[in-house]
């Protein structure tokens, strides 16, 4: 009998936690195929231009595989953000979750003091999620700058790199190689720094897989109203 | 013996001309540091660049000629072609292609003529011409007035006679000694494939010459292991400016480097490493992220087992207070009010757990009421 009692009191326990989870579709599947396509693009782009860095680039030969595979993920890339860019404008994306409005100035601090200080105390995160506004203040920052000039830049020096354009011919006229080079290897280190950050940050939410999942199925599990 | 005490010194009076010499705290010397990162990180390409020379790195041309010695017959009328099209007057010591016998072999090369030392040549008719040299170019890097230029037609390496200066470093540079000088112009002079249209082609009777597309054979013939094969220390180190010692040797030679820089030497010589500040950039800065994360991670992995625990402890107490809180809105004030004076006592999951065992949410006033016997009972 106390057995049976238990397993029950356990199961409406389960019952309540799962009534509990509020769940909210936060990410629509275009935009997590683009994540997922785009995150496995930039760890190629990562080895290969580590593999490109180390021997120096004049060294290669013209078909070697990293040089290849760089190349073509390059141009996938250079897509990749163009649709990013086309439906992010056409659906509203862009101005609902990227444009930093006036609220968000004080919300910044607030949540940089969250990540630097309250987090370590226990304390819920100031910003709540929603279909509205996916972004706090700190993510429209860093994404927008991301997205709206850390891609572009290395899109376009990376295009202008390549030798099948005819740009190529004023590049070593004006001997910008490389500058050019200097600027796509600080947009690559941009690109490090804030994948080691954005792994470590999506471990951070209700539970430490419940961001990854979100990105995988759409909905974000939170705590649910009552439980606040 | 006087040395440390002359170091005291100067280093008081460092200190007291920077105002710091009464005290130094801790934020002082964070923010000097930061501030010594900042300058130090500033003046460190700001150095280099004085230090290297630009590389000169050129388009590749697109042709190049190649003579079969077998139908050479050593008639000399490509040499006279092309200095009667370049220079107009029939000189074969000018000439670009250099067509000699192999009479007198030695470590000067067939060119070298009747002066070289070394065994009798076996007679023989051998061409050269310039290579086009791909990359690096020896007599553009080593051009002090950069006269050696791109040719507007065909890519080829021309010298540009209103930058040159007659210095002749070009000509000591080339290792195929394949630069001509003029005495009377006072100026060198090299092969440009007469702008896509070589003359000394069009000028061999015997089909011996052709001016064919410009393919990089690097890895496609057998590499000749030969004693001149040997760089010298100099050029490796120009050379590593691109080629970068693979692997491992690029962390240790960061960690060199920067220890080098900590100890007060120069701030870093590149030609000495082959290391570029870019590449230093990124040595120390991704490191540096990696182990942020981590002091973040592993302060919360602590702060929260304190919490959990505490949580354990504590979370009788708060369902007391909850129930507490519940049985006075059962009262009167109004469960809405109650809900909203508790605070959380932590957000995280591992309390979370914690409380859901207990079967007592202090957040759910109604709940706490129909949980808390249970909890008694248990």
């Amino acid at each position: 009998m106390p057995e049976k009692k238990l397993h029950l009191a356990k199961k409406r326990v389960e019952v309540k936690e799962l009534l509990a989870v509020k769940r909210t579709y936060l990410h629509p599947l275009p935009l997590r195929i683009w994540h997922w396509a785009n995150a496995l693009m930039i760890i190629l782009l990562i080895i290969t231009g580590i593999e490109l860095r180390i021997p120096g680039i004049a060294a290669l030969p013209p078909n070697s595989t990293p040089l290849l595979v760089h190349n073509y993920v390059g141009w996938t890339m250079t897509a990749s953000s163009l649709f990013w860019l086309v439906y992010s404008l056409i659906t509203g994306n862009l101005r609902r979750h990227y444009v930093i409005r006036r609220r968000d100035f004080k919300g910044t601090f607030k949540q940089a003091r969250f990540y630097l200080s309250s987090i370590f105390r226990g304390q819920e995160n100031p910003f709540r999620t929603s279909p509205d506004e996916k972004f706090n203040p700190l993510q429209k920052i860093a994404y927008g700058a991301m997205m709206c000039i850390f891609t572009p830049v290395l899109v376009i020096t990376g295009v202008l790199l390549n030798d099948k354009l005819l740009f190529r011919k004023y590049i070593l006229l004006l001997n910008v190689v490389r500058v050019l080079d200097g600027i796509h290897v600080i947009g690559a280190y941009v690109v490090v720094l804030y994948l080691v950050v954005h792994i470590y940050m999506s471990t951070l939410g209700w539970k430490a897989s419940s961001h990854i999942k979100a990105m995988i199925v759409g909905y974000e599990e939170e705590p649910g109203e009552d439980r606040m | 013996m006087d040395r440390p005490e002359e170091q005291n010194e100067m280093l008081e009076s460092v200190l007291r001309s920077a105002g710091l010499d009464h005290s130094f705290p801790r934020r002082h010397f964070l923010k000097l540091s930061g501030v010594s990162i900042i300058g130090m990180s500033v003046l460190g390409p700001s150095l280099a660049r004085g230090t290297t020379k630009p590389l000169i790195i050129m388009e590749q041309a697109q042709g190049i000629v190649v003579a079969d010695p077998i139908k050479c017959v050593g008639c000399g009328r490509c040499e006279l072609a092309c200095t009667e099209f370049n220079d107009g007057k029939a000189s074969p010591a000018l000439s670009r292609i250099k067509v000699d016998r192999n009479l007198n072999f030695g470590p000067k090369g067939v060119f070298a003529g009747r002066q070289g030392q070394g065994n009798w040549g076996n007679g023989l008719v051998v061409q050269d011409l310039c290579k086009q040299c791909p990359h690096p170019v020896p007599c553009a890097d080593a051009c002090p007035k950069d006269a050696i230029v791109v040719a507007p037609r065909g890519n080829a390496r021309a010298v540009d006679p209103d930058k040159c200066n007659g210095c002749k470093v070009c000509l000591k540079a080339c290792p195929w000694d394949m630069i001509s000088f003029d005495p009377d112009s006072n100026k060198a002079t090299k092969c440009f494939l007469c702008n896509g249209k070589p003359k000394c082609v069009e000028a061999c009777p015997a089909e011996s010459l052709s001016y064919v597309p410009w393919h990089d054979l690097t890895n496609k013939v057998p590499r000749r292991i030969t004693p001149t094969a040997v760089t010298p220390p100099v050029k490796t180190a120009a050379c590593q400016e691109c080629h970068l010692p693979g692997g491992g040797k690029v962390v240790t030679q960061g960690i060199r480097m920067f220890l080098e820089m900590a100890k007060g030497g120069k701030p870093f010589s590149v030609r000495e490493f082959g290391f570029r500040w870019i590449d230093l950039a990124g040595t120390i800065l991704i490191p540096v992220a990696m182990l942020f994360v981590g002091v973040h991670a592993a302060l919360r992995a602590v702060v929260n087992g304190e919490k959990g625990k505490s949580c354990a402890g504590a979370g009788e107490v708060k369902v007391s207070e909850g129930m507490a809180q519940g049985l006075q809105g059962e009262e009167g004030t109004g469960t809405e009010g109650a809900v909203g004076a508790v605070e959380p006592p932590c957000g995280k999951a591992a309390c979370d757990s914690g409380r859901g065992e207990g079967g007592a949410s202090p957040m759910r006033p109604g709940a706490g009421e129909e949980t808390a016997p249970g909890q008694e009972e248990s």
